[in-house]
C-alpha cells in the first residue's frame, strides 16, 4: 500500500490502529504488545525510506472501539510510545475529533497537545454525540468546536502534508443521493467560518498577548536560572527567607479570554457577509 | 466534468455566499479567498474520504444498508463495482471541488482469492485512480505534480478468518 500511495503522488499515510489494542488482559502480554507494534511501526518507516516515500507517516489516536482498550489512547499516549521506541522523527499525529471526545478530552487539547510537542499531522474532521459516547462519525456543524483547534493549527504554522478529511457517515436516513452534498457542504461551510475566527483571533492579538504575560516572568533573571538548572532548592529557599523572592498571585483572566474568543467567533459572521466572493 | 451518477447536481458547486438560499451552494467555503494571506482551500486542505462515503451501505448492527450504493450489490463482478465505485466518487470529488481524497486499500479494490490477486486488483485499481486524478487536473488547472492524495488504510488488511 504504501507503494501505491508514492505512485498516486500520496501526501500522508495513516496507520489507523483500531486492531492495535486488546480484547481482553487474560490472553495479551502488554509489554509484548508494545514491543511488536513498535517492531512494525519501524520497519513501516524503514520500509518508506526504501522506497522512497515522501509522504507523513500518522498514527491516529483513538481510546477504543472495535477493541475494548487501543494503545493509541490518545495523543499524548502515542507521543510517549513514539519517544519510548525513538519513532517520534518518522511519525505525527491524525487527530479525529470524535476520537478526542471518545479519549474524554476537548479536540481542542489533542491539538494543542500535538502542535505544542511538534507532532500534528493531519485532521479527521468530524463530530460525536455527547450524549451517547460513541463514534458516529457524524459531519462536523459546530463552529465553536472547531474555532478553537483551528486557531491552534493556524497560529503553530498551518497544515503541512494533512489536510481536512472528512471521515464522516450520513445518518442511515439520509438516502437521497444529494444527500452526501448536503453533508459536505455543510462541513466545509462550517470549517471555513472556523477558518475566518481563527484568522480573526490571530490578528486580534490578545489571546496570544495574554498567553505570552503569563510566562513573562520566566524571561526574567530568576526565571532563566530556574529553567537552566543553576538554581537549587536551597538557595531559592535562602532568597525568599531574605526576602528577595515575593511572588504575588495574577489573573488568569479565564473569563476575558472566553468573551476574547467569542468575539473572534463572532466577527467571522460579519467577515462572511462582508466578503461575499471577494478576490475570486 | 463526468455526469453519471450524481446526475441531480449540475456541475461545481458554485459559492453563493452568507445570503444563498441554493441548498448546493457554498455559503462560506470560497476556495479562493484569501485569509492571513493564504488561500482557503490551502488552509484546509479539504479531503473526501471512500470508505464512509462510497464503501459503507448505510448497515448497522440491527440492520441492512439503506443508501443508493449501487456498486455495493455482492452479485456484481467485483471489479466492474470497483470501478463504478471509484468513477462516482470522483464524480463526487470534482462536483465538490475538493482537492483530496483518502481510501483504505480495499475501499478501492476488492481482495482476491489470494494475495497476489489482492495486489494485483489493487494495482489495477491504482491505475484507473491515476487516470481519473489526471481527468480532474486538466478540467481544473492543477499542477499535477501537487500532493494531492492523503491515504490511510485498515490494519489489518484482511479480516480475521
Amino acid at each position: 500500500m504504501l507503494e501505491m500511495t508514492k505512485r498516486l503522488d500520496g501526501a500522508n499515510y495513516v496507520l489507523w490502529g483500531g486492531r492495535e489494542g486488546y480484547e481482553t488482559l487474560l490472553n495479551t502480554d502488554l509489554g509484548r504488545e508494545d514491543a511488536q507494534f513498535a517492531r512494525f511501526l519501524t520497519m513501516v518507516a524503514e520500509h518508506k525510506h526504501r522506497i522512497g516515500f515522501k509522504g507523513t507517516l500518522l498514527i491516529e489516536p483513538k481510546p477504543q472501539e472495535p477493541t475494548k482498550h487501543q494503545y493509541d489512547y490518545d495523543a499524548a499516549t502515542v507521543h510517549g510510545f513514539l519517544v519510548r521506541h525513538d519513532l517520534d522523527r518518522e511519525y505525527r499525529l491524525n487527530l479525529e475529533v470524535n476520537h478526542a471526545t471518545l479519549a474524554g478530552h476537548s479536540f481542542h487539547h489533542e491539538v494543542a497537545y500535538a502542535t505544542s510537542h511538534g507532532i500534528f499531522g493531519s485532521v479527521d474532521a468530524n463530530r460525536g454525540d455527547y450524549q451517547n459516547g460513541w463514534d458516529t462519525d457524524q459531519f462536523p456543524n459546530s463552529v465553536e468546536e472547531l474555532s478553537l483547534a483551528v486557531y491552534e493549527i493556524v497560529r503553530s504554522g498551518g497544515l503541512k502534508t494533512g489536510g481536512f478529511n472528512f471521515d464522516t457517515k450520513l445518518r442511515r436516513q439520509s438516502m437521497d443521493r444529494t444527500d452526501l452534498f448536503h453533508a459536505h457542504i455543510g462541513g466545509m461551510d462550517t470549517l471555513a467560518r472556523a477558518l475566518l475566527a481563527a484568522a480573526a483571533m490571530i490578528e486580534d492579538g490578545r489571546l496570544e498577548q495574554l498567553r505570552t504575560e503569563r510566562y513573562g516572568g520566566w524571561d526574567g533573571q530568576l526565571g532563566r536560572s530556574i529553567l537552566s538548572g543553576d538554581a537549587l532548592f536551597e538557595m531559592l529557599a535562602g532568597r525568599v527567607e531574605a526576602g528577595e523572592i515575593d511572588p504575588r498571585p495574577r489573573s488568569g483572566h479565564q473569563e476575558l479570554l472566553e468573551h476574547v474568543v467569542n468575539q473572534g467567533i463572532w466577527s467571522a459572521d460579519q467577515a462572511a457577509v462582508a466578503q461575499p466572493g471577494a478576490k475570486r | 466534468m463526468v455526469d453519471g451518477f450524481f446526475s441531480e447536481v449540475a456541475g461545481r458547486i458554485p459559492f453563493g455566499g452568507p445570503g444563498s438560499t441554493n441548498p448546493l451552494s457554498f455559503r462560506v467555503y470560497d476556495p479562493e479567498r484569501m485569509v492571513l494571506g493564504v488561500r482557503m482551500k490551502d488552509h484546509l486542505r479539504i479531503a473526501v474520504c471512500l470508505w464512509h462515503s462510497f464503501n459503507w451501505p448505510g448497515s448497522d448492527v440491527f440492520g441492512v444498508g439503506t443508501f443508493d450504493r449501487p456498486w455495493l450489490d455482492p452479485s456484481l463482478e467485483p471489479m466492474i463495482a470497483a470501478r463504478a465505485k471509484l468513477e462516482a466518487a470522483f464524480e463526487f470529488i470534482d462536483k465538490l471541488g475538493v482537492p483530496f481524497f483518502c481510501f483504505h486499500d480495499r475501499d478501492i479494490a476488492p481482495e482476491g482469492r489470494t494475495f497476489a490477486e489482492s495486489r494485483a486488483n489493487l494495482e489495477a485499481m491504482v491505475g484507473e485512480a491515476e487516470e481519473h486524478i489526471a481527468r480532474c487536473l486538466a478540467t481544473r488547472a492543477m499542477p499535477p505534480a501537487q500532493p494531492r492524495t492523503p491515504i490511510r488504510r485498515c490494519s489489518p488488511t484482511r479480516p480475521p478468518r
